[in-house]
């Protein structure tokens, strides 16, 4: 039981957000393929709880994700999977 | 008057005549001028995938258009965007609330230096990438030999089409 909790408390660790560890990355709505990271394969925004971003990026991404839908550069829904 | 700094991404239809198309583009740039702004970069991105269809295309021909200007130059501008039929698509950014004119009249020079220099390499690269087709094609030398004739006319233009050059290069390889 005790180890089982153990390794329960490692899965749950909290994760750092990529853009806060990693200055350099830009959050850019023209470049799609950094984006594509951040929603599921139907099209979907992943959730900053699953993805780890904290808020500030979140919110810049969620704003870059939405603009490249506009130019379709990335899909608003993908059915195909 | 405030001058800000934007950027218009816009889509065209892909399968429009070239003279359309520049038309178009020539049209926008008057547009941002007489609203009292200046372009700063003009940026191709080419023919790309669209992720999902808009009315009957699939694909469609992307432009960027970094400026600077009043907020009338912005609004005359998609009012304009609004109105071609050609345009399938465009997204305004604002990218610096507080720019100068001046100041921006130097970066785009310094774009264009840039842009000059992109250019010079990718002609350098070329050349260096020709020799090895040329030996290649020892059977076929004088059919090299009259493209490369081809090539450097284009070369003495400056201006010389990309696109135009790079079809040269493919039928070079065909011939292999």
């Amino acid at each position: 039981m005790k180890e089982q909790r153990r390794k329960r408390k490692v899965y749950v660790r909290k994760k750092v957000c990529r853009f806060c560890a990693d200055a350099s990355a830009q959050i850019e709505y023209k470049d799609p393929r950094n984006l594509r990271y951040f929603i599921t394969e139907r099209g979907k925004i992943i959730p900053r709880r699953i993805s780890g971003n904290c808020a500030k990026h979140q919110r810049k991404i969620t704003l870059a994700i939405k603009r490249a839908r506009h130019l379709a550069l990335m899909p608003y829904t993908n059915f195909e999977i | 008057m405030r001058i800000r700094r934007y950027e218009t991404v816009f889509i065209l239809e892909p399968d429009i005549e070239e003279s359309r198309r520049k038309e178009t583009l020539e049209r926008l740039e008057t547009i941002i001028q007489k609203g009292g702004g200046i372009l700063v970069k003009r940026d191709d991105w080419g023919i790309r995938k669209l992720a999902y269809d808009i009315g009957r295309f699939s694909k469609g021909h992307y432009f960027l258009y970094d400026f600077a200007g009043p907020s009338l130059a912005v609004s005359e501008v998609e009012r304009h965007l609004r109105m071609f039929e050609v345009v399938l698509r465009f997204l305004t950014v604002k990218k610096e609330d507080q720019v100068s004119l001046e100041a921006m009249e130097k970066v785009r020079a310094e774009e264009q230096e840039k842009e000059e220099a992109r250019r010079m390499a990718l002609q350098q690269r070329r050349e260096a990438e020709a020799p090895p087709v040329k030996v290649e094609e020892a059977a076929t030398k004088v059919d090299v030999e009259e493209e490369e004739e081809e090539e450097e006319q284009e070369e003495v233009k400056g201006e010389g089409d990309e696109e135009s050059t790079d079809a040269e290069e493919e039928e070079g390889e065909d011939l292999e």
